[in-house]
């Protein structure tokens, strides 16, 4: 593995350990990709475009009861308890931190980066692009980021 | 009164904020809620305000520009502006204190942060 693409796992993996850790004191562990499968209506998905200085995309993908039991923890409130807005921008504001934290491990130079919005229920991705993948659990529910754009793991 | 506007596109992140300005003894300051950096502005203009907390990245008028707009107005560029955001660097917090900005802070953010930022600046937190 080249030294770019071993700096991009590991800033894939502190973003997601910091920003689950901090907001809602949620151990999180890396689990094989191939264990994620979601069936997908019982998935959420958001993308988030990456545009300055790399161009990429991340795509954040949780089984529902994953994003609730997340939500419910930064509410204060019981999962039942929760509006569907509530899910959806929680989990949009989820990518964000994310990205965010994942640009700042990744650029070492500390270059200012530039992020896009949020996109709920993004189209499906090309699927002869290249592209990592990284899957994470949280108890026994795993879920996983997957990132588009070379440019993040090879300069 | 203290009145602080919260401008962030996510309800999420604007919860979080005033769940950390409760935690820190800000709970009795008025909390007015902005969703974009242009309504942030309206609700700037619409009665003094004593610190304005923003996101970055919002659509119609992002975090920046609210600064610029904030500094560009004699009557309004006294009011402090907090960043806060996911994407803060040292070049960026560099970028954003020469327009104007308090101090910017790294989300997830956390009570102690905030009250480290806030603590000089707000006095008595009501």
């Amino acid at each position: 593995m080249s030294e770019a693409t071993d700096r991009c796992d590991r800033a894939m993996r502190q973003a997601v350990v910091d920003t689950l850790e901090n907001m809602v004191f949620m151990e999180v562990s890396p689990v094989a990709p191939e264990s994620t499968a979601i069936p997908p209506e019982d998935a959420m998905c958001v993308g988030l475009l990456i545009h300055d200085p790399l161009q990429g995309e991340l795509r954040l993908c949780m089984p529902k009861k994953l994003v609730a039991l997340i939500t419910a923890g930064v509410y204060s409130l019981e999962p039942e308890e929760l509006s569907d807005q509530m899910l959806t921008d929680n989990f949009a504001e989820l990518i964000n931190i994310i990205a965010g934290r994942f640009m700042y491990e990744l650029l070492i130079d500390g270059r200012p980066f530039r992020l896009g919005l949020p996109e709920p229920e993004p189209e499906e991705l090309d699927p002869s692009a290249p592209r990592r993948i990284w899957a994470y659990a949280i108890d026994d529910l795993s879920f996983s980021i997957t990132a588009m754009g070379q440019t993040l793991w090879t300069e | 009164m203290k009145r602080i506007v919260i401008a962030d596109d996510s309800a999420t992140a604007r919860m979080f904020i005033k769940r950390c300005l409760e935690i820190i003894g800000c709970g009795g300051a008025e909390l007015v809620e902005a969703a974009n950096g242009k309504e942030a502005l309206a609700r700037v203009k619409e009665a003094p305000t004593d610190l304005v907390i923003t996101d970055l990245n919002m659509p119609v008028m992002d975090g920046e520009t609210l600064l610029k707009w904030i500094n560009a107005n004699p009557k309004l560029n006294q009011i402090p502006v907090l960043v806060v955001s996911s994407a803060g660097t040292p070049a960026k917090e560099k970028e954003l204190m020469a327009l104007g900005a308090l101090a910017i802070l790294s989300k997830p953010i956390s009570p102690p942060a905030l009250l480290e930022k806030l603590e000089p600046l707000l006095g008595d937190p009501d």
